[in-house]
């Protein structure tokens, strides 16, 4: 019997190798996949915060803005270049954020950018509402997961790097807040928040399984498999249970403006992730992200008048 | 059934393996022994990262990456030494922190028992960013495990993170001495083995484990 498969699979490359004239091979998928991999490697972990009307210009010449990331340059996200031959559905989407946003911040695509734009949008908001009851909240909340971490088994020995890092970004509090950026495209120290967050979902998934296992359970043989696979991994991507775990953790409302091509109602449509248990402070602030499919960048909203 | 490999010699086999040999288990034990004192930990990590850091050319965030892994396998290491997990032990394998040896212990009840299988264990400069790379210095007839000790473990590889250790990862590997994963195999064969003629897979674990790693 072993024989018999053996000669089967044998055969198997030869039947690919005859095939491959008409699609591209694996090797050549392959190479394709780390050659897009690295180019999206050369980006800034964290850009820099751009206006659509400047992204609306740079796409008038996207090769041009294409040349320029190669060295020192944040990226220049060409969204409308993007989607420049796409649906109309599109177009409508990004004219609706230049009329309703200040602007965005793209973050890297390498399967950590809900957290990372996540985890720079907090510290950032932190930041701006420096000496506010918020800001005091947000910080006592943030604390409070060193002890979670404990209580559900993690060893916080090992991982105080981890929230020590977390814990300066949150205690930011130069003038220039450039250098907060700086900070998250320290891959170290920004890598070392992302995983922070990770591992801080993980342990609330772990706390209040009853709330969360039910949304995993069709896809994963058991919640802490699903945690093992696409929580506690950096570089996994992240789902509306990751989103809804940060919003309970901090206590923030967290919106998602979908540039996706479904139809919307009014402009852009958005998915709104409350906390069950908010923050009892003034003037909430809250997190806003754009979402396109498989990525998330940060949002900056006009504020309301 | 005669399985080829199973003719070759100790001998042969040992000088067949990339590697070269595992160093004697005395002047291991003397080395770890000698890690696990506090007084002699500080020493290989500064040689270590200064070496390491050399290499990193001058990038200050490389060095700063560096020193924070040196950091984590520190106290790891002084982890391990004080609560060492039962039938297992790991440690630095010189006076570099980054180049660990470790032994097994096979797991009584399974083909494995009685065997003393050693590790190579490496610590990549990002750790705990990046995984470890664990092998098998000792040959075993295992389907997760092939000829050049590489395993194959979801840990290792994509599912590793951060907030895993290496005593850890050495759990999980002592683990797979006693629940094989036939379904997800290195060594096709033998995973087919297992499958289908259990009896016969058990008796050559057995004999590689009699004739490899007492």
């Amino acid at each position: 019997m072993s024989d018999t498969q053996a000669t089967t699979n044998a055969a198997d490359p030869a039947g690919g190798a005859a095939a491959a004239d008409a699609r591209p091979s694996d090797e050549e998928i392959l190479r394709y996949e780390r050659q897009i991999k690295a180019g999206e490697m050369e980006m800034p972990l964290v850009g820099d915060m751009v206006g659509f009307q400047r992204l609306h210009e740079a796409s008038a010449q996207p090769e041009a803005a294409d040349q320029g990331l190669a060295g020192v340059a944040p990226a220049q996200p060409k969204l409308t270049g993007e989607y420049e031959n796409g649906l109309p559905v599109y177009m409508d989407k990004i004219d609706h954020l230049k009329k309703t946003c200040l602007g965005m911040r793209s973050v890297r695509k390498d399967g950590n950018c809900f957290y990372r734009a996540f985890g720079f949008r907090l510290a950032e908001l932190v930041w701006e509402n420096r000496g506010l009851p918020w800001h005091r909240a947000v910080l006592e909340r943030a604390t409070a997961t060193k002890a979670l971490m404990t209580t559900m088994g993690y060893d916080m020995s090992i991982l105080e790097d981890f929230w020590e890092k977390f814990e300066e970004v949150l205690k930011f509090d130069k003038e220039d807040r450039s250098e907060l950026a700086t900070s998250f495209r320290t891959e170290y120290i920004s890598d070392t928040v992302v995983c922070y967050l990770r591992l801080i979902t993980a342990a609330l998934l772990k706390r209040d399984r009853d709330l969360y296992e039910a949304f995993v359970l069709d896809s994963y043989p058991t919640l802490e498999s699903f945690i093992g696979e696409c929580v506690e991994p950096m570089n996994v991507e992240s789902d509306q249970i990751h989103i809804v775990a940060m919003s309970n953790i901090f206590g923030i409302d967290i919106r998602i403006a979908n540039l996706d091509s479904t139809r919307a109602e009014k402009g852009i449509n958005f998915h709104e992730i409350s906390p069950m248990e908010p923050m009892q402070v003034d003037q909430s602030p809250i997190i806003t992200l754009l979402y396109r499919p498989g990525h998330y960048d940060v949002l900056y909203p006009r504020p309301i008048v | 059934m005669s399985d080829p490999a199973a003719r070759t010699t100790p001998a042969a086999a040992t000088a067949a393996a990339p590697a070269p040999a595992p160093a004697p288990a005395a002047s291991w034990q003397q080395s770890s022994a000698a890690a696990a004192g506090s007084g002699a930990a500080s020493a290989p990590q500064a040689s270590a990262a200064s070496a390491l850091a050399k290499n990193a050319g001058k990038s200050v965030l490389k060095a700063s990456a560096l020193s924070s892994s040196a950091k984590r396998i520190q106290k790891e290491l002084a982890e391990i030494s004080l609560d060492p997990p039962c039938n297992l032990s790991a440690g630095p394998k010189g006076d570099n922190l980054y180049e660990w040896v470790s032994t097994i212990m096979g797991p009584a009840g399974s083909p494995y028992a009685g065997g003393v299988f050693f590790l190579d264990i490496t610590f990549p400069q990002d750790y705990p960013f990046k995984p470890p790379k664990v092998v098998y210095r000792t040959r075993i007839y295992h389907c997760n495990i092939n000829s050049q000790g590489q395993i194959c473990l979801d840990i290792l590889k994509d599912n590793w993170s951060p907030a895993l250790t290496i005593s850890k990862v050495l759990l999980s590997i002592c683990s797979l001495l006693t629940d094989c994963n036939p379904l997800d195999p290195l060594v096709g064969s033998i995973a087919q083995q297992y499958l289908n003629d259990r009896e016969e897979h058990d008796r050559i674990a057995r004999e590689w484990t009699r004739r490899y790693a007492c």
